[in-house]
C-alpha cells in the first residue's frame, strides 16, 4: 500500500479519482509556497495531508477548491481539468470547503448560518433537517448566536453547513484547530461517518495521529511539496522524521 | 485505521455519478471544446463562401445577359459567397493563431524557467567552490640566448628545409602593372533645390 513521493497507492477499484491535482505551483505573489504539488482523492476515500506548519497544506486546499489559482500545474474534478473555474460554481456542483478557523458568521445564529447554505440551492428545511439530524446540540441552540458557542459547537455548525448541500467531496482545513482532545475525536468520528456514507475527504490536519486513525490514505506534506505518500500505518512512522526535517 | 477504502452505498455511487455528470455539464470558459468548433465553422464558411461565389459567378454568366439578372446573382452568390469566406478565414486565422500562439508562450515559459534553473544551479556550483590564490603568471623573460632549433631534439629528427632555389627568369616578359587608381572622391552633392515658393 505504501507508495513513492507523489503516487497514490489505493485499493480503491473505482474509476478516475473525484479531485486531483498535477504538478500544482502556486504563489503569493512572487514567493512560491507550492512547488509540484501531486495529489489525488479517490471516490469514496479519505485522504488526509499532514505536515508542519508553513508546509503549505492550506494553500493546496485553497487551489483545490478554486479560491486561489495556480501559476501551474492543473486541478481536475471527477477527471475534467477545471483549473480557474470558480469557487461557487465547484462548491454549486458538490464540491464544499470547511475552512480554517470554521469559516462561521459570528455575530447570526445558528438558524441564520445555516440558512447561508440556501444560496447553493437547498432549501433551508432540508438543511436544517441534515443539519439536526446530524448534530442534535445544534438544534438546542438553533437560535444562539454563533459567535457564543463553543469551539466544538462552531465546528460542527461549520460542517452541518458543508454536508447540507450534500457534497459528493468535502475539503476540511485544520479541524482539530483550538479543540480539545475529546471534542476532536467526537468530530473525526462524525467524519468517518461521513466518509462510510460515501463522501470523498480531502483533511488537511497538522496534529496527524488525530486523523490517522480515519483516513485511508495519508500523504506527508513539507515545503510545499508532497513527500510521501501511503497508508496511514506506514506514513504515521515517518512523521517525526518529515516534521523534523530528519 | 481501516485497512479497506470505505465502500459507498448505492445512493453514495448515484451522488458519485450525479456529481461527475455535473462537472461534465460544466462550460468552462477557455475550454479546447468551444476553439475547436469555432475553427471547424471557420473552415466551413471559407469553402462554402467560395462554392457560393463560383456559383454566382457562373449564374452571372448563364444570365443571359440581363444586367438585373446579373446583379441579382452576383449579390446573392459572388458577394455574399466572398463575405462568408472572408469571415471563415478570419475565424480559421484567429483560432489556428490562438492554439499556435498558446504553444508559443507555454514552450517559452517552460525554456525560460528551464534556463533559469540552468543559472542557479551555475551560480550555486560557483559559488560552493573554493577561490584559489593563482600565482602571479612570471614575466616574459627575453631569451638569454637565440633558440637555435639545432640544440632542439626535435631538429634531429626534422632537418630543416633547404632555401627555396631563386626563380629561373621566365620566357615571358613580365606583364607590366596597371598604373595605380586614382584616389576615389567623393561624389558632388548637388546644392539643394530651393524650397517651392
Amino acid at each position: 500500500m505504501a507508495g513513492d513521493r507523489g503516487t497514490v497507492v489505493t485499493s480503491n477499484t473505482a474509476s478516475a479519482p473525484l479531485l486531483e491535482l498535477r504538478g500544482v505551483r502556486a504563489a503569493y505573489g512572487s514567493i512560491e509556497v507550492l512547488h509540484g504539488v501531486d495529489l489525488v482523492v479517490p471516490p469514496a476515500s479519505v485522504v488526509a495531508l499532514l505536515g508542519p506548519n508553513g508546509a503549505g497544506k492550506t494553500t493546496t486546499l485553497s487551489v483545490a477548491c478554486g479560491l486561489m489559482s495556480p501559476t501551474a500545474g492543473s486541478v481536475h474534478v471527477a477527471g475534467r481539468d477545471v483549473t480557474g473555474v470558480p469557487p461557487e460554481v465547484l462548491a454549486q456542483k458538490g464540491l464544499t470547503t470547511i475552512p480554517e478557523g470554521r469559516g462561521i458568521f459570528p455575530n447570526l445564529t445558528v438558524r441564520e448560518n445555516l440558512q447561508m447554505a440556501t444560496l447553493a440551492g437547498v432549501g433551508i428545511k432540508q438543511v436544517e433537517e441534515v443539519a439536526y439530524g446530524r448534530f442534535p446540540r445544534l438544534a438546542e441552540r438553533r437560535n444562539q448566536v454563533a459567535g457564543t458557542m463553543s469551539g466544538g459547537e462552531q465546528q460542527m455548525l461549520a460542517l452541518a453547513r458543508g454536508l447540507a448541500v450534500d457534497p459528493a467531496v468535502l475539503l476540511l482545513d485544520e479541524l482539530s484547530m483550538g479543540l480539545a482532545p475529546l471534542v476532536v475525536e467526537e468530530l473525526y468520528g462524525i467524519v468517518a461517518q461521513i466518509a462510510k456514507e460515501g463522501t470523498s475527504i480531502l483533511v488537511v490536519e497538522q496534529f496527524a495521529r488525530t486523523v490517522l486513525g480515519v483516513a485511508d490514505i495519508a500523504a506527508i506534506m513539507v515545503h510545499g511539496q508532497v513527500r510521501r505518500v501511503g497508508d496511514p500505518a506506514t506514513v504515521e512512522q515517518e512523521l517525526s522524521a518529515a516534521y523534523l526535517g530528519g | 485505521m481501516s485497512d479497506t477504502p470505505n465502500q459507498g452505498s448505492a445512493s453514495a455511487d448515484g451522488r458519485i455519478d450525479q456529481f461527475r455528470s455535473d462537472i461534465d455539464d460544466l462550460k468552462i470558459a477557455g475550454s479546447g471544446q468551444g476553439e475547436q468548433r469555432l475553427l471547424v465553422v471557420g473552415i466551413v464558411l471559407m469553402v462554402a463562401g467560395v462554392a457560393l461565389a463560383i456559383l454566382g459567378a457562373v449564374q452571372v454568366g448563364a444570365s443571359g445577359g440581363s444586367p438585373a439578372d446579373q446583379r441579382a446573382y452576383m449579390a446573392q452568390g459572388s458577394l455574399m459567397g466572398l463575405t462568408l469566406a472572408v469571415v471563415g478565414a478570419a475565424l480559421f486565422v484567429r483560432y489556428s493563431f490562438a492554439r499556435y500562439l498558446r504553444f508559443w508562450l507555454i514552450r517559452s515559459t517552460y525554456e525560460g524557467r528551464a534556463n533559469a534553473d540552468r543559472v542557479v544551479a551555475a551560480i550555486e556550483r560557483a559559488s560552493g567552490l573554493e577561490p584559489e590564490v593563482a600565482p602571479a603568471p612570471a614575466p616574459m623573460a627575453a631569451p638569454a640566448e637565440p633558440v637555435t632549433y639545432a640544440a632542439s631534439p626535435v631538429a634531429e629528427t626534422y632537418a630543416a628545409p633547404a632555401p627555396a632555389p631563386a626563380p629561373e627568369p621566365s620566357a615571358f616578359p613580365a606583364a607590366p602593372m596597371p598604373p595605380a587608381a586614382p584616389p576615389m572622391s567623393a561624389p558632388a552633392v548637388p546644392p539643394p533645390a530651393p524650397p517651392f515658393g
